[in-house]
C-alpha cells in the first residue's frame, strides 16, 4: 500500500551508559564458545539499563535531543505513539506518563502499540496514515525496549543478545514528499517461539512465576524471563521475510541501503545472501548495542547512516520481522534528516528527569 | 545432491574436519550441535535444496543418518 505526502523531519536514539561486554562482563556460560557466539551474533557489547531505567526515560531523551537538533515547537505536535513491549506500567499507558514529561499540548493523542521488532515499522505505517489522511500534521513515534529486564542472563539463548535503547523520529506533512510503499503482515500461530510467558493476565504474576529453573540446553529462566526459540524463529524468518522484501522491490539497484531488524549477524548476513542484497547496502549496526528490538531500525539509521542521511535524500528499505510473529516492510524517500548523536543516559538523569 | 555432497555440506555446518562425520553417527555425541549450529543447517537447507524443514523434526533427529531420512528423494545414494 502506497502512502504519501508524509516526511521524516528527523531520528534520534539514547541508550544507558552501562555497558556489558559479551564474555567479560556477562559470561556465566565457562563452558560456552564465546569467539562462536560473537562470531554468530556480531554482538561484542550491549548497553544496558540500570534498575529503575525505564524505556520511558529513555525515549524522553531521545525526544528532547530531536527537538532540539529540529527546532520544532513541541505545541505543534498532535500525535505520539509509543512503541514497545516493555512500559513503564500495566497501566496507564506510557505514551500518557510521557505527553506529560514531554509538557505536550492536551489536544495530542497519545497511544502505545504493544510490538517488538517489526514496531517501528508499523509505527511509521500508522504515523503516516493518520498525517496523510488529514487527521495529523505532526507525529511523534517513539520505539524503545529494556529487553535486558526481560532476559535470564543464565539462559545463553537470549543473554548475550539483547541491548537496551529509545528512539524518537518526527513525521509531518508534506505535500512534495514521494509516496511511501507499506507491506504488513501477522501469523500468531508463532506466538510461542518468541514469548515472555507470565505476568500478564493468562497467566498471571505468583510466586511460582518467578523462580528460574532449568529448561532445555541447562539454560535457567523463570517464566517471566524471555524465551526464545532460535531455530524456529529463524525458520519463521526464512518463510516470509524474503517474500515481504521482494514484494517491495525487485532488485537492489534504486536502493542506497537496506536496514533490517538488527536480530543478529547470521540472520542478517543470510538473509542478504538470499536477497543478493549488495554488501555495501545492506546495513550491520548491532556490534555495540546488540539486537535493541522495536529500537534497533531506527538505532541502525542513526548508528551507520547518520552521517549521509544528514546530508543528503536517501532512498531506503526498512524490515522489521519477529515478535508475534509480525513483520513489515516499508520503501522511502527520506532526509536530509536531522539526526543528534547517540544520547548516552545516565541513571542519574533518568532520576532526575522523572 | 548425492550423499557423500550432504555429509561435507553437514561438516561445513559444524566446522567438523572433512571425512569425519558418518550417517550412524549420533548427532547428541558430535561437538557443536547446538541452536546455533541447527540454524546454520536451515540456513544449508534452504540455501542448496530450497527446503524449509519445520524445526522440531531436526531437534527430534537423533543421528546424521536422520538428517538424511528428511531430505528426502534430494539426496541420492
Amino acid at each position: 500500500m502506497n502512502i504519501s505526502r508524509v516526511s521524516l523531519k528527523g531520528i534520534a536514539s539514547a541508550v544507558p551508559e552501562q555497558i556489558q561486554t559479551v564474555g567479560e562482563d556477562d559470561n556465566k556460560f565457562p563452558d560456552s564458545n564465546v569467539i562462536k557466539i560473537i562470531e554468530n551474533t556480531g554482538i561484542r557489547k550491549r548497553h544496558i539499563a540500570q534498575t529503575g531505567q525505564c524505556t520511558s526515560d529513555l525515549c524522553f531523551a531521545a525526544s528532547e535531543s530531536l527537538l532540539a537538533a529540529t527546532g520544532i515547537d513541541r505545541a505543534t505536535i498532535d500525535t505520539l505513539i509509543f512503541v514497545s513491549q516493555t512500559p513503564d506500567y500495566v497501566l496507564p499507558a506510557t505514551s500518557c506518563c510521557l505527553h506529560s514529561r514531554m509538557g505536550l499540548k492536551k489536544s495530542c493523542a497519545a497511544f502505545d502499540v504493544n510490538l517488538g521488532c517489526s514496531g517501528y515499522v508499523y509505527g511509521l505505517w500508522l504515523a503516516s496514515n493518520l498525517i496523510s489522511c488529514g487527521s495529523s500534521y505532526r507525529v511523534l513515534l517513539l520505539a524503545g525496549d529494556v529487553m535486558s529486564s526481560l532476559t535470564s542472563s543464565r539462559d545463553r539463548s537470549v543473554s548475550f543478545l539483547f541491548g537496551d535503547a529509545g528512539t524518537a523520529t518526527l513525521l509531518e506533512r508534506d505535500e512534495n514528499a514521494p509516496s511511501m510503499s507499506f507491506v504488513l503482515g501477522t501469523d500468531g500461530s508463532g506466538q510461542q517461539n518468541l514469548i515472555v510467558p507470565a505476568g500478564g493476565f493468562r497467566y498471571p504474576h505468583s510466586d511460582k512465576t518467578g523462580l528460574q529453573v532449568e529448561r532445555e540446553g541447562g539454560n535457567y529462566r523463570s517464566d517471566e524471563d524471555l524465551y526464545m526459540n532460535g531455530p524456529e524463529i529463524f525458520s519463521f524468518t526464512l518463510k516470509e521475510v524474503p517474500t515481504m522484501v521482494k514484494s517491495l522491490c525487485d532488485n537492489f539497484d534504486g536502493v542506497d541501503a537496506v536496514v533490517m531488524h538488527q536480530a543478529n549477524k547470521f540472520i542478517l548476513e543470510y538473509l542478504a545472501k538470499r536477497l543478493k542484497i549488495p554488501e555495501e547496502k545492506s546495513i550491520l549496526a548491532l556490534e555495540n548495542y546488540g539486537n535493541t528490538s522495536s529500537a534497533s531500525i531506527p538505532l541502525a539509521l542513526t548508528v551507520a547512516l547518520a552521517q549521509r542521511l544528514k546530508t543528503q535524500s536517501l532512498q531506503l528499505l526498512l524490515a522489521g520481522f519477529g515478535v508475534g510473529y509480525s513483520w513489515g516492510a516499508v520503501r522511502l524517500h527520506c532526509g536530509p534528516l536531522s539526526i543528534p548523536d547517540v544520547v548516552l543516559l545516565s541513571k542519574i538523569d533518568s532520576a532526575n528527569d522523572s | 545432491m548425492k550423499k557423500v555432497e550432504f555429509l561435507a555440506a553437514f561438516e561445513e555446518v559444524l566446522e567438523a574436519d572433512p571425512d569425519t562425520i558418518t550417517e550412524s553417527q549420533k548427532l547428541a555425541d558430535l561437538d557443536g550441535w547446538d541452536s546455533l549450529t541447527i540454524m546454520a543447517f536451515i540456513a544449508m537447507v534452504d540455501e542448496k535444496f530450497g527446503m524449509n524443514i519445520p524445526p522440531p523434526e531436526i531437534v527430534n533427529a537423533k543421528t546424521v543418518g536422520d538428517l538424511v531420512v528428511l531430505l528426502g528423494d534430494s539426496i541420492s545414494g
